[in-house]
């Protein structure tokens, strides 16, 4: 019975990495920038949507919606002020900006909210499923119908939308891609919009499990980074599959070793991954510079 | 002639608060120096550099505490212990590109901050470790600027030596054109393994005066927050620069002071700062002050034309 409580734990944990995953992928398809504020992103939608819910009283979907909206200005406004007028952007530049971006948005949300934790009540009440004996609660059933629902659109928008397929070439070649006459900066701005949405909506759906603070904003890139890396870089799918193992690695590795080696181990994991198999498990997308 | 400052400014203050910014000032140039040969030289982005700092600090704190031996020792454990702890972190890791090297280290740091906060028997969990001894023979908060400045002068001229050396060319090379520089014959895994090694043993070493000098180690001294700050702080002084280690930690140690009147908004402004920095002045302020003044330290660059 353990061995099923864990695997649907890992579930649970997975699910929350593999959405995060994925908005950060969709930032990095379109502009190979590995974007470090994305954890304050999803922590600042999440924050957002508790005021609304918690103390405003607004209905959970209209909150929803204007929370990802905010997400998605943020993100935007990060690509239009700090991304793109960045002067010659080296990578230990761009890392640090966005490592800045994302402490200046944590430094935010410590303005507005304070250090406290947050939380909110699970959108679909209800009891725990039972099944094989061991228990999941409904949310994370809805996140991983958000996860798949997610998925399967980005699938969708990139190969049948005149605009997915504007950013599918970009990643390829950006300078023929402007040839073609796609304009590269908006693609690039509605990228990242895009991808602080996601990034957004899993803030939110996090919250009913996990407490959302200040302090999570490192914590949720690393992990979502981790996911990417282990299921494949660039790799939408990758970063669901990476998501979820990373998810029951954990789980695993926190049930039967000890919470605090799981790190460890995760993070041994994550060594011997990049040195085996650097492009992860479904393959990278990488470009090679 | 910067020496000949540090050698005068213990006897012009006697205030208490001065001396003692300037002995942080002191342990943080030390730690930056060490970062910026990691970044600098190596070309490797360590967000790990915060955990090496506290794993000296830690080493030294446990060997005095829980084993009774003197700051001395504690220097020498310490020292070896990052060094090869370093070691063995980097032999795998610098062959990593840019960002799975950032990412590594910066798990790194979250690992090294977790452990801290768990292993309760060996560091004393969240509630670290106290009543540190400080160093035997210096008793007042004079000789203890006098002392970690002595120490940091020291690493400093060691790094301007190794800099102008075979092995700062050779890293120079490595770190613009990798691939010509394999071709030339240089062993760029191992001179980058050095590197990063020399880096976190500078870290531990500036560990071990944080802890002789405050007495009191926490995890909380040491969060992956911190390795971020040092990377961007790094990055401001000019990671290219030796003299850039100083102004970073100037940085560092002097601006939350003048932060702290904005309360709240402190780390929001920081942040904001860090990145107008590496937006506009990625080469460092200390780079955007030579170009206009051409008269701090800095190293030789012997092909440039």
């Amino acid at each position: 019975m353990m061995f099923v409580q864990t695997i649907f734990s890992g579930i649970t944990n997975g699910s929350i990495y593999a959405l995060i995953a994925v908005g950060l992928i969709i930032a990095f398809n379109a502009t190979d920038v590995i974007n470090f504020a994305h954890g304050s992103v999803i922590v600042f939608a999440s924050m957002i949507m508790v005021t609304l819910v918690e103390k405003l009283g607004i209905s959970i979907a209209l909150s929803f919606i204007i929370s990802v909206g905010a997400a998605a200005l943020l993100g935007a406004c990060l690509e239009r002020l700090i991304i793109r007028p960045a002067k010659n952007p080296t990578l230990l530049s761009l890392i640090i900006i966005t490592l800045g971006a994302g402490m200046a948005i944590e430094g935010l949300i410590m303005a507005i909210w304070g250090k406290e934790f947050m939380s909110l009540s699970p959108f679909i009440k209800g009891k725990s499923i039972t099944v094989l004996g061991a228990t999941i609660i409904p949310q994370v059933v809805l996140i991983i119908g958000s996860a798949a629902v997610i998925v399967v659109f980005l699938e969708l928008y990139y190969k049948k939308t005149i605009s997915g397929k504007a950013m599918t070439a970009c990643f390829i070649d950006k300078v023929m891609a402007r040839l073609l006459g796609i304009r590269a900066s908006r693609v690039s701005l509605f990228s990242f919009a895009l991808s602080a949405a996601v990034g957004g909506v899993a803030g939110i759906l996090i919250t009913p499990i996990t407490f959302t603070s200040h302090n999570l904003c490192l914590w949720w890139v690393l992990k979502g980074f981790i996911a990417s890396v282990i299921g494949g870089m660039g790799n939408i799918y990758g970063a669901v599959l990476g998501g979820f193992l990373l998810g029951e690695l954990e789980s695993f590795s926190a049930g039967y070793l000890s919470s605090a080696y799981s790190n460890i181990l995760v993070f041994l994991v994550l060594i011997i991954a990049l040195y085996l198999r650097p492009t992860g498990i479904l393959g990278s997308i990488e470009k090679s510079h | 002639m910067f020496s000949i400052f540090i050698g005068i400014f213990p006897f012009i203050t006697q205030n208490k608060y001065y001396l003692s910014v300037g002995t942080f000032l002191g342990i943080n140039t030390l730690l930056i120096l060490g970062l910026v040969m990691i970044m600098g030289f190596g070309g490797l982005p360590s967000l790990g550099h915060g955990a090496f700092y506290g794993f000296g600090a830690y080493v030294t704190s446990i060997l005095n505490t829980k084993l009774e031996l003197s700051p001395l020792i504690g220097l020498v454990g310490a020292l070896l212990l990052t060094g090869i702890v370093a070691l063995i972190i980097a032999i795998p890791t610098v062959k990593l590109k840019g960002h799975y090297l950032a990412l590594v280290t910066l798990g790194l740091s979250f690992i090294f901050y977790t452990l801290g906060v768990e292993c309760e028997l060996l560091t004393g969990g969240i509630d670290g470790i106290t009543r540190i001894q400080r160093f035997p023979f210096v008793t007042t908060d004079r000789g203890y600027f006098l002392i970690i400045w002595l120490v940091t002068l020291f690493f400093l001229l060691l790094s301007f030596h190794i800099v102008n050396s075979r092995m700062g060319r050779a890293l120079n090379a490595t770190r613009e054109e990798e691939i010509a520089a394999t071709v030339s014959g240089i062993n760029v895994q191992s001179y980058k393994v050095q590197a990063f090694v020399l880096g976190c043993v500078y870290a531990g070493i500036a560990g071990w005066q944080y802890a002789h000098y405050v007495t009191f180690i926490s995890p909380h001294c040491f969060t992956p927050h911190l390795s971020v700050v040092l990377v961007a702080v790094g990055m401001l002084g000019g990671v290219r620069n030796i003299g850039g280690a100083l102004v970073g930690a100037l940085v560092m140690t002097l601006i939350p002071e003048f932060l702290r009147a904005f309360g709240d908004f402190e780390i929001l402004i920081f942040g904001i700062m860090i990145v107008l920095v590496a937006m506009y002045m990625p080469e460092g302020i200390t780079k955007f002050i030579i170009q206009g003044l051409g008269k701090f330290i800095k190293f030789k660059k012997p092909y440039r034309a």
